[in-house]
């Protein structure tokens, strides 16, 4: 099992200029950075090879929401995949795909508060049938 | 001394060709020549002249023709004479003088000549119609001086301006002491007591004194030197004390204004401070509570209908799975062999439908499994959906938009504040009034230097002293009577004692004489029985019928010049010269009250001659009556300005109509 996740150059820019705004640590950032890329139905294509970018360990980054990022990531999928699949190669390539739209979202907020207000205005209202297995 | 005419040419504003005032006075009852004049119009000048014709530089305490001397006299020269190249400038005054018996008519001319540049000084004397030669020129003006030294003048010539400042500065015994010390002559003993004592340091007598006199001497020098050194030492203490005294009271006033000016402002800066930081506060505990929320559950909140499509598929797979575990442990053929007992072995077909909607119960789907979780994961996942869908978007949002306007709120106070801090005016009150606490800081550890150091000199001069007391006592009973050494000493020490005598003995004569005239000119209220003056610090005190001291402090600025009057008024007496009494703008502060007791009892105490100078405002008519029958003379001057000089005319603002004098 590899547990470290080697970003690319850009992803690593994008994280630090980020966290300076945002006073948010890069695994956060990394968190929101591949629900960004779930949230968006295209599948995932690219593969990431540029590795010199920041080094992040797996505990880190998913800390106690590993198993709901592969659930997320394998739904996103719509397959089963394998927890080499799963880390680091599919989390990186929504990284790398979800730190752009990240980056993009907070450049049209202009700031950290705006960019969460635009969070929490898109989250859908809570309906009943939401209330799954209640 | 009588003054008789003066003349002025081309002094001050007095243009051409002279105007002449007869001083000449009529006894002790009519001893008074008035010149009335408006501010401006030349009566201080007339009191000038007189100083400068009879004194010369050595009115300012100058040498003859010294360059500051001459700069003084050029500002008194009449400038449209400057201006139209006069060469002759002249003050002349007639006196009388009584001389062994008998009397002389002295007149003393004291003319300029203006070049372009440079002013030369001229000075004769006629004595009863005869030019003095020049030799005897020389020798009157060292008697002039002797008889009457210039200070001794200057206390007969009462300058308003300079009274009313003796008292405010509070100088008073220093004016005394110097007045008493010429009036009574003991400034003759003094002087004597300086000439032994440089005739005892003379090499010839010196060098006859046995080495232990000589040691004496020498000792006394230096005795003396360090008490010099000490009275420097307690001058420059004082007025360093004093600047003390004017730094803090000084850094008071701009701390005192720093608080009027800023202080408010300090204080609405303050609770603007306190202010921010509040918000400030408020919104980082509101945001340090969603943070939490943020960087945990957020993200999942925002992937909610991707994390119920996983619930969903995992419930899905978790009936497959059932299913399959059901098609596993009960196998179609288990379950015919359990339904058989029930049926017939031919209903084959039945059985199979059965198991098969049985089985279909459980999952309809074909599905392909992607997650295979345990029942333990499903749970986890269920319960982040659950916290997922209890996460309320809208408590956040209001905390945000809080936050947002907040942060608004904070900027407008810190713009305010940052006006505040950038205003130029309060920044220059502060840095100064550190500087000034920074100086007293220095002057006063200046002071305690001085302290330390003067403590040392107090010693010094304590072992001198008693060096020197010894060593005298030594000398003394080694020698007899008769030595030169001896004599001069005794000399010294008599002449010391009588001089301390004379002034104990005159100051007393001072002490009832100024009681009487305070007696007579203040009003009742202030009824001064008794004066005393300490005959060595020459400070003066006054009493009340009842033996009360009354505090000097209290006493108005009228009161005050009343009380110097009449005390330089009793030295006068005391010293029993013949001097005349100049009053310059004298009356100005006084009440009508004063002013009718001074016309009424002192002036006509006041010996042969007072001349006065007063504006018609000082004695008006009501004063003018009062003070006429003794007039002898009378002169209104007045400074015409179209013509650019004084005019004379001979009467009292035109108040005399009423009344006829001798001139």
């Amino acid at each position: 099992m590899n547990f470290r996740l080697n970003t690319s150059k850009a992803t690593a820019e994008r994280l630090k200029n980020l966290q300076a705004s945002t006073r948010l640590t890069p695994n956060i950032l990394a968190r929101y950075a591949v629900i960004l890329s779930l949230k968006e139905p295209q599948p995932i294509l690219m593969t990431v090879k540029d590795k010199s970018g920041l080094e992040l360990p797996r505990n880190v980054l998913t800390g106690p929401y590993d198993y709901l990022f592969k659930v997320l990531i394998a739904q996103h999928e719509n397959r089963e995949i394998t927890d080499e699949e799963y880390f680091p190669g599919l989390f990186n390539n929504h990284l790398e795909r979800g730190s752009i739209l990240l980056q993009n979202e907070y450049n049209y907020a202009g700031n950290y508060e705006k960019m969460i207000t635009n969070f929490l205005l898109k989250v859908p209202e809570v309906e009943n049938d939401d209330l799954f297995g209640q | 001394m009588k003054f008789n005419r003066l003349v002025l040419k081309n002094i001050g504003a007095y243009y051409g060709n002279g105007e002449s005032f007869d001083l000449k006075t009529i006894g002790i009852e009519r001893n008074v020549v008035l010149i009335g004049g408006k501010n401006g119009s030349g009566k201080t000048t007339i009191l000038d002249s007189l100083r400068i014709v009879l004194f010369g530089s050595f009115t300012y305490g100058l040498k003859p023709d010294s360059a500051l001397y001459l700069d003084k006299i050029e500002a008194k020269l009449n400038s449209i004479a400057k201006k139209e190249n006069h060469t002759s400038y002249q003050v002349i005054l007639d006196l009388e003088m009584v001389e062994n018996l008998k009397r002389n008519q002295y007149t003393l001319n004291r003319s300029w000549t203006k070049n372009k540049k440079t002013i030369k000084e001229s000075f004769s004397v006629f004595k009863n119609g005869q030019q003095l030669k020049e030799k005897d020129v020389e020798l009157f003006q060292t008697k002039l001086r002797d008889e009457t030294p210039p200070q001794l003048l200057d206390f007969c010539l009462f300058d308003g301006e300079k009274i009313s400042q003796v008292v405010s500065r509070e100088t008073l015994a220093e004016y005394l002491r110097q007045t008493a010390k010429v009036m009574f002559n003991v400034d003759l003993f003094e002087n004597l007591e300086a000439d032994l004592d440089t005739y005892l340091k003379q090499e010839k007598v010196f060098s006859n004194l046995s080495l232990e006199e000589k040691k004496l001497v020498e000792i006394e020098q230096e005795k003396n030197d360090l008490l010099m050194k000490k009275n420097g030492f307690i001058i420059e203490f004082e007025s360093v004390e004093k600047e003390i005294d004017e730094k803090t009271s000084l850094y008071n006033d701009l701390e005192r204004q720093f608080h009027v000016n800023g202080g408010l402002e300090k204080k609405e800066r303050d609770l603007l401070v306190k202010k921010m930081s509040d918000i400030d506060n408020r919104r980082l505990s509101m945001m340090e509570k969603n943070r939490e929320n943020l960087i945990s559950i957020f993200p999942f909140v925002m992937s909610r209908a991707l994390l119920k499509n996983v619930l969903v598929q995992m419930s899905k797979e978790a009936k497959a799975d059932l299913k399959n575990e059901f098609i596993n442990t009960i196998p179609q053929d288990t379950f015919k062999n359990v339904l058989g007992v029930l049926l017939d072995k031919n209903d084959d077909d039945i059985v199979s439908e059965i198991y098969m909607k049985l089985t279909g119960l459980m999952s309809s789907d074909e599905i392909m499994p992607i997650h295979k979780a345990s029942a333990i994961q499903r749970a986890e996942v269920m319960s982040f959906f659950k916290q997922a869908c209890e996460f309320s978007p809208k408590e956040m949002l209001n905390d945000f938009r809080g936050n947002t306007q907040l942060i608004k709120e904070v900027q407008v106070i810190r713009k305010q504040i940052e006006e505040n801090d950038a205003s130029s005016d309060l920044k220059e009150l502060l840095d100064k009034t550190q500087q000034i606490q920074n100086e007293i800081t220095t002057i006063q550890f200046k002071k305690e230097q001085m302290i330390v150091l003067s403590k040392e000199l107090d010693e010094n001069i304590h072992l001198k002293e008693k060096e020197y007391e010894d060593l005298k006592a030594k000398v003394i009973r080694s020698k007899k009577m008769g030595h030169v050494f001896e004599i001069a000493t005794k000399v010294s020490e008599v002449s010391r004692l009588f001089r301390s005598m004379q002034m104990k003995k005159k100051l007393q004569q001072v002490e009832l004489e100024t009681a009487r005239m305070l007696q007579i000119v203040y009003r009742k209220e202030l009824f001064v029985t008794r004066v005393k003056i300490h005959p060595e610090t020459f400070e003066l005190r006054i009493f009340d019928p009842n033996q009360e001291e009354i505090n000097i402090e209290i006493l108005s600025a009228g009161e005050k010049q009343i009380l110097l009057l009449s005390t330089v008024w009793a030295m006068a007496m005391c010293s029993k010269r013949r001097l005349p009494f100049v009053f310059d703008t004298l009356l100005g502060r006084l009440d009508q009250t004063h002013k009718k007791a001074i016309m009424e009892q002192f002036i006509p105490r006041c010996g042969e001659q007072v001349i006065i100078l007063s504006t018609d405002s000082e004695i008006n008519h009501e004063q003018f009556e009062q003070i006429s029958k003794k007039v002898s003379h009378l002169y209104t001057i007045d400074f015409n300005s179209d013509l650019g000089r004084v005019q004379v005319s001979n009467n009292y603002f035109g108040m005399e109509s009423n009344y006829e004098f001798s001139s």
